[in-house]
């Protein structure tokens, strides 16, 4: 049988990610800096975003100015989606994009925005490092 | 069917052994499958044996708030993303928990208390528990968190300075 933990890191993984669930992003984000061990523990949970590949699976003009942009991350398991979820809801905020949804059904990753034509070439411009 | 009158014993790590009522153990996913899909003698459940070594203080404090939470509903309920908050610790439980501040090792005991929770399955204790660590932590600088998790820094200034730009990526 496994030992008890005297330690944060060494509690079990279910019991990590659910006080990761409960921290607000920047909490968590900071619990980076934390050490090494907290990295990979936070690494691990939401995890690395350099590896994500983005299908575009709908890239329509819904309107006259307006771009209806939808990709899925249903290949990824739910931890890097919510990591997705900080980062692009932080480029939101700071794009002043309205409309944005984060599906939240299980097994379904699906992010669907739409976005005003002249918001569109920053809001890729922010992702494409990343995609 | 539970039958709340039947008693059941929990041997720790540490050889003692509780018996307590399934009106309390059947909170616990991992007890209750110990008892009905293992075919455990005697309803007797040697904890060491098949999950965590949970030592007798830590069992007391799990019997405890299974004492106070023996009439809660079952199944414990699910809650969506949006709903999922924090700051609605029972009481009771605020109480529960306070009373370890006043020992050298809180920490530790919360730790201890989280881990046989989750090793228990006992999913109303595991997310009160995580609900009170992740309140001590959220809103906290980083040098905070350091002295709350008793965990030092070990990053090169290089290997800090690249969290800082990755982290700053979600923050700015």
């Amino acid at each position: 049988s496994e030992s008890m933990s005297n330690d944060f890191l060494g509690i079990p993984q279910n019991a990590i990610e659910m006080i990761f669930s409960y921290l607000d992003d920047k909490s968590l984000l900071r619990l980076r800096e934390v050490c090494k061990s907290a990295n990979d523990s936070v690494n691990d949970c939401l995890l690395n975003f350099q590896e994500i590949q983005i299908s575009c699976y709908s890239y329509a003009q819904k309107r006259e100015n307006t771009i209806s942009v939808s990709f899925n991350l249903s290949r990824y398991e739910r931890p890097i989606y919510e990591y997705w979820k900080i980062g692009l809801k932080n480029i939101v905020h700071k794009l002043g994009i309205t409309g944005f949804k984060f599906s939240d059904k299980e097994n379904v990753r699906d992010v669907t925005a739409k976005i005003e034509n002249g918001k569109v070439k920053s809001f890729l411009e922010y992702l494409k490092p990343r995609i | 069917r539970i039958y709340p009158l039947m008693r059941v014993t929990l041997t720790t790590s540490d050889g003692a052994s509780v018996t307590v009522s399934r009106q309390l153990t059947k909170h616990s996913g991992f007890i209750e499958k110990a008892i009905t899909d293992m075919a455990v003698d005697d309803n007797a459940v040697p904890l060491s044996a098949v999950a965590v070594d949970v030592d007798d203080a830590t069992l007391k404090l799990v019997i405890e708030w299974l004492t106070e939470h023996r009439d809660d509903a079952l199944p414990y309920p699910e809650k969506t993303d949006e709903e999922r908050r924090a700051d609605d610790i029972p009481a009771w439980d605020q109480a529960f928990v306070q009373k370890w501040d006043t020992k050298e090792d809180q920490q530790q005991t919360l730790y201890a208390v989280i881990t046989a929770a989750d090793k228990l399955d006992i999913k109303g204790l595991l997310d009160m528990t995580c609900k009170t660590l992740a309140n001590k932590i959220n809103g906290k600088t980083v040098e905070e968190m350091r002295e709350i998790l008793q965990l030092e820094c070990d990053f090169t200034e290089e290997e800090l300075a690249e969290i800082r730009k990755e982290n700053a990526w979600c923050e700015n």
